[in-house]
């Protein structure tokens, strides 16, 4: 477990100090069957998921409509950011497109040791903004239409 | 006098019978012509005349192996693909090449190979993908990556579900828009590469797409570790003599159609960067 955590891409450039309090905040691992839901926008947001193997569908459900597949995230991927910020409730619905399966961290224990030891909270928050980055990125290349001819 | 040397040949195009046409997409088909590539490489592209119209530049997208036949596919943008994409098997299009250069097969040989098409560019692939598959055990890992707006802008649905299921060829599809009941992944192309299973050291990549998406990979892949040296785009800019004559595709210090239109990423990073007047 501890391997698998130290080698997740949220973990890279982590310092042992820092591995090991990110380690304190572990729940263990989960796994999903494919469909399984996972997340629903709304409830609160108590855990941060790193997906470890599988793909995960983001999906919000209009009313009266069938979900809406907004985007994949996969093994490597961090899944759920809403327990960092006000008011802590899911913004979507997450689902499993495949088996899949995630390290579980205890959202609670990761602010308080982010207030706690602001060095791990830093190293934290920067690798959480870097791969938050590359998924807003990423959001505004699928808003264009990247592969249009005139792209 | 050899064909590709003779510069009256070079612009005097040859007739071509369309024995086929395969509807892809709304606006894209899939032309079979009669006649051979002249031992074209993959990569390569032909000057395709759509009598009365006009030429334009299209890349073969066939088999590298067959000699009878080439195949060419075609998005409608305007008046000559237009009249290209409306043709029918018995009509006639003007044909010369093969020009320009091909995607490094041979270089790539022994080491990982990855794959990254978006959209019409998957057209100048596919013949990497049929002559890779022909020689499997000279390249280790091989990924495919194809980006697409949504389901129905998919080209080669067929064969991608027959690449899918080999063992030996990692295919990730991926579409923008989940729409026509898709279940598949969700995302851009560039999402899928930082988690590519290939050693990037002895990785080559050949990505082509609109220039926008090829910036955005060779910039993922560069970031995976792959050497710049080692990643190769298309550069399509639009050409009328293709022979590096005319100057009409000059990029910076490079004619598109005579240096390219492949591409290694280094030589071209700075210039995909600059805006067009
Ligand atoms: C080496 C090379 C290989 C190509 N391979 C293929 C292929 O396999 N299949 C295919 O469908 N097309 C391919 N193209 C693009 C094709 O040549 C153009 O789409 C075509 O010439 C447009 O002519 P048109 O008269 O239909 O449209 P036009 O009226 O000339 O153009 C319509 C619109 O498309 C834009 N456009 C034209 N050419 C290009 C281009 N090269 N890149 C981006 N935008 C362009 C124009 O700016 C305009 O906005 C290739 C181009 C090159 C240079």
């Amino acid at each position: 477990m501890s391997e698998k955590l130290r080698s997740h891409r949220v973990a890279r450039d982590f310092d042992s100090a820092s591995l090991a309090v990110l380690e304190s905040c572990s729940l263990g691992e989960v796994a999903w069957k494919k469909g399984e839901c996972i997340l629903t926008s709304g409830d609160e947001a108590t855990r941060c998921y790193l997906l470890t193997s599988g793909d995960v569908f983001i999906q919000t459900t209009p009313p009266g409509r069938s979900p809406t597949l907004l985007q994949t995230i996969r093994g490597g991927d961090v899944l759920g950011w809403s327990w960092v910020i006000p008011p802590y409730r899911w913004a979507f619905d997450a689902c499993a497109a495949t088996d899949a399966t995630a390290i579980v961290l205890d959202a609670a224990k990761l602010l308080a040791a982010s207030e706690a030891d602001p060095r791990f909270g830093y190293t934290l928050m920067k690798r959480l903004f870097t791969l938050l980055t590359d998924r807003l990125q990423a959001t505004r290349l699928q808003l264009m239409d990247l592969y249009g001819p005139r792209a | 006098m050899d064909r590709a040397r003779d510069p009256v040949a070079l612009f005097a195009p040859e007739t071509r019978e369309v024995l086929a046409v395969r509807r892809e997409t709304a606006d894209t088909v899939t032309l079979t012509l009669a006649g051979g590539g002249r031992g074209f490489v993959p990569g390569q592209f032909a000057m395709v005349y759509a009598f009365g119209v006009g030429e334009s530049a299209i890349s073969l997208s066939g088999d590298p192996y067959r000699s009878d036949v080439v195949e060419h596919t075609v998005r409608n943008v305007g008046a000559v693909t237009a009249a290209i994409g409306a043709l029918k098997p018995g009509g006639v299009v003007g044909w010369r090449g093969p020009f320009g250069t091909g995607w490094p097969l041979v270089r790539a040989r022994g080491g990982d190979l990855v794959i990254v098409a978006g959209g019409i560019g998957l057209a100048p692939l596919r013949p990497v993908i049929l002559a890779v598959m022909a020689d499997r055990g000279a390249y280790r890992r091989v990924a495919l990556l194809v980006g697409a707006r949504r389901k129905s802008e998919l080209l080669y649905t067929e064969q991608l579900a027959e690449w899918r299921a080999r063992f030996d060829l990692e295919v990730e599809v991926t579409v923008d828009a989940a729409t026509d009941n898709w279940r598949g992944s969700v995302g851009v192309v560039t999402r899928l590469i930082p988690l590519l299973d290939v050693e990037p050291s002895r990785t080559t990549a050949m990505v082509c797409g609109p220039e926008v998406m090829m910036r955005f990979s060779a910039k993922e892949l560069l970031r995976l570790g792959v050497p710049s040296r080692n990643v190769f785009v298309s550069v399509e800019r639009n050409m009328k003599c293709a022979v590096g004559l005319c100057g009409h595709c000059q990029i910076g210090p490079l004619f598109a159609c005579h240096d390219g239109a492949v591409v290694p990423y280094d030589r071209v990073a700075g210039l995909m960067e600059v805006r067009e007047a």
